[in-house]
């Protein structure tokens, strides 16, 4: 298993990981304290099936309201359609096979540029509309 | 209304592209069927008894001219010459090869459409009341919230991979034209003492096994805020839904376990993390949409033509068609009109090619080049000058859908049913034929009045039979065909849930009682009183005894 950067589609050894949210696990389970803990290490969301969508509100949840800012990485049974989802819920890489990154960069590449603004979506329609009038925030500074 | 710009264009071309190669992996076995399912059910593609079905979204139920005849072309080219239109103001095609699927959302791109979301367990389609912006009795378009909806909800990166279905619908008049009582979502559109327009929020609605009506959420969010708060709803929902029984994973039931108390409690404490986050849309985004719903420009018309006076006094058939098909607009002198989806023959809501060519043709002659899909299964042409109405019947007419059954025992809902639907213990379509004719006269449909008959095929209540006067629903009695009958739902304001008044029917029973519901309701009712007042007034045993007592529903002992 291999990490793929979800920004870039380069590929990453696995790393060490502090802290591991079980699939479907309850977010009040991880704390602020979990987080500062966490001092900028990696964080894993589960995913148990790739069907059950907790796995995504679990990854704004840690992004936005306890500010881990980290890698985060999608563990378990994710597929590569869901690349863009993802990133853009904030997940920095997934854990995958080797054999499937291709794929991988080429469901990234095919995915519909976005519709709404969701924790830093630079690509979302209004932003590239009205770029100026409305600042990026801290949170976008991540290549699209 | 809502015009594609190079952005959403681009957008659709990605989404057929993306599509096609999740297609060809599947093809190739690279996707297990696991897999594919929710990716291609996201492109509103099912796998029903005979074929694929795609279902195509109608955002809101709002069709330009020449989208319907993109549509009209694809049903010749891809289906058998004809398509279906839904309760949830969205198009059908039965007779789908998973291979031309790609190329058929290629065929829908180039008219600005797409089949996104029509299925799955992610945010639907949004609904919408037909007559928005045409309406006399709106406080403002609601057209242009559903569209604000539309583009937030559209690839939600959160909410692609919800416990269930979400459905949200949208209404503004007075009247709730949308069911909003019967969605997951329902927002009403209200002014505050203030003046500010806002959404009274309802959730947890809906049919199936489980039928609710939906329960207050929150009295006012300011319009700005709507899609923060839609957020907080849909993260409550996202973590805490149940996933491990699909009979339980909707959000009617969640509000249930939780309390709605506790529910709304959950959703503020979200809310409060993303009300003043970038979530809510620029107020400048949301004047380039709300641009594209300006009123067309409607010169002053005569409100009561001489023309048209003439044309009532001298032909009945039209007099009746005007009465229930003819609907008020905002604007004296105008009207919207409704072509009836309905009649002897035809599967309720099903519309050939070339009829729907008429329709567009219809809409270009005599309306604004604009058409509506209801929520009834019909088609409305907004926009019509009233002088206008006799020539727009008659080109009608002669396209063989002059019907004018709108409102009436013969404006019937049903699903698909065991004809088409795996799902399906019983036949729909045949039923609603027979009803159809039971009530052939139209001079009897007319003295009945306002009467809505709904008919499913299987507790999972597309046909929203819960939600009708007269509810009908397919059960499987031992390998046969049988139907219980309730009675007293409704859809719109004060939304209720039908009761069933007994043992279940054999098919050839069903005409019969509801005729007999009928005749006892006819007997029994004050001057002008609906069947929902007359139900609520005087119960059912008037009803059951008049249906039981002929000896009806005794087939199921045998």
């Amino acid at each position: 298993m291999t990490w793929f950067d979800l920004a870039t589609g380069d590929l990453l050894r696995r790393g060490p990981v502090g802290l591991v949210l079980a699939g479907g696990a309850p977010l009040s389970e991880i704390t602020p304290a979990d987080i500062a803990r966490l001092a900028g290490g990696a964080l894993a969301i589960r995913f148990d099936r790739f069907s059950d969508g907790r796995g995504f509100t679990a990854a704004r949840h840690v992004r936005e309201a306890l500010h881990h800012d980290g890698q985060l990485v999608a563990q378990g049974h994710v597929i590569p359609d869901q690349a863009d989802y993802l990133r853009r819920c904030g997940f920095t890489h997934a854990e995958i096979n080797l054999s499937a990154a291709r794929q991988w960069r080429c469901s990234l590449a095919l995915a519909p540029p976005a519709m709404q603004r969701v924790l830093d979506s630079p690509r979302a329609r209004y932003l590239t509309r009205h770029r100026h009038a409305h600042p990026q925030g801290p949170r976008d500074r991540r290549p699209d | 209304m809502y015009r594609y710009d190079a952005f959403d264009r681009s957008f659709v071309e990605a989404r057929a592209t993306q599509f096609r190669d999740q297609v060809n992996r599947r093809l190739s076995g690279e996707l297990s069927e696991e897999e594919f399912k929710p990716l291609r059910l996201q492109n509103g593609l099912y796998l029903q008894l005979h074929a694929y079905m795609l279902r195509i979204a109608i955002p809101y139920g709002v069709l330009s001219s020449g989208q319907l005849r993109g549509l009209a072309a694809i049903a010749r080219d891809f289906d058998r010459g004809f398509g279906h239109f839904t309760t949830r103001q969205n198009i059908q095609f039965n007779w789908i090869r998973l291979v031309d699927a790609p190329d058929i959302l290629d065929r829908l791109a180039r008219v600005d459409m797409h089949a996104i979301q029509t299925s799955g367990n992610c945010i639907r389609n949004v609904t919408c009341d037909p007559l928005a912006g045409a309406a006399h009795d709106e406080i403002e378009d609601p057209r242009v919230w559903a569209e604000v909806i539309r583009q937030w909800s559209t690839l939600h990166p959160e909410f692609a991979f919800l416990p269930r279905k979400f459905k949200i619908a949208i209404s503004a008049g007075a009247e709730d034209r949308a069911a909003t009582g019967f969605h997951d979502i329902g927002l009403r559109l209200v002014r505050s003492r203030g003046g500010e327009t806002g959404f009274r929020v309802l959730v947890g609605g809906g049919q199936g096994r489980t039928p609710r009506v939906a329960r207050r959420l929150a009295h006012f969010i300011p319009t700005r805020h709507i899609l923060s708060y839609l957020e907080a709803v849909m993260r409550v929902y996202n973590e805490a839904g149940r996933r491990d029984n699909i009979y339980k994973a909707r959000i009617k039931i969640l509000v249930d376990d939780m309390g709605i108390e506790a529910f709304a409690e959950a959703v503020n404490t979200e809310w409060g993390l993303v009300r003043d986050t970038a979530t809510d849309l620029p107020a400048e985004e949301h004047r380039r949409i709300a641009d594209w719903f300006a009123p067309p420009d409607l010169p002053e018309a005569e409100p009561v033509p001489f023309a048209l006076a003439m044309a009532r006094r001298h032909d009945a058939e039209f007099a009746r068609w005007i009465r229930q098909n003819a609907l008020p607009h905002r604007r004296a002198g105008y009207a919207n009109a409704v072509i009836s989806l309905k009649s002897a023959g035809r599967p309720p809501g099903d519309a050939s090619a070339s009829e729907m060519e008429a329709i567009a043709d219809l809409a270009d002659a005599h309306g604004s080049g604009e058409i509506r899909v209801t929520y009834q299964q019909n088609i409305i042409i907004p926009h019509v000058r009233r002088d206008a109405l006799p020539a727009l019947y008659r080109d009608a007419r002669d396209a063989g859908l002059g019907g004018g059954e709108n409102g009436l025992v013969s404006d019937i809902i049903a699903c698909p049913g065991l004809d088409y639907c795996n799902l399906a213990n019983a036949r729909s379509l045949p039923l609603a034929d027979r009803i159809f004719r039971r009530f052939g006269d139209p001079a009897r449909r007319a003295a009945i009045g306002r009467l809505q008959v709904n008919i499913s095929g299987c507790i999972n209540a597309c046909g929203h039979h819960h939600a009708a006067d007269i509810g009908i629903l397919g059960v499987d009695k031992k390998g046969v065909e049988h139907y219980q009958v309730t009675v007293g739902g409704r859809a719109g304001e004060a939304a209720a849930i039908g009761r069933i008044i007994g043992p279940s029917f054999a098919e050839d029973e069903v005409p019969a009682v509801i005729e007999t519901i009928i005749d006892t309701y006819l007997a029994g009712r004050e001057p002008d009183e609906s069947f929902a007042a007359y139900v609520t007034r005087s119960g059912t045993d008037a009803l059951k005894g008049a249906v039981y007592d002929s000896g009806a529903g005794k087939a199921r002992a045998s």
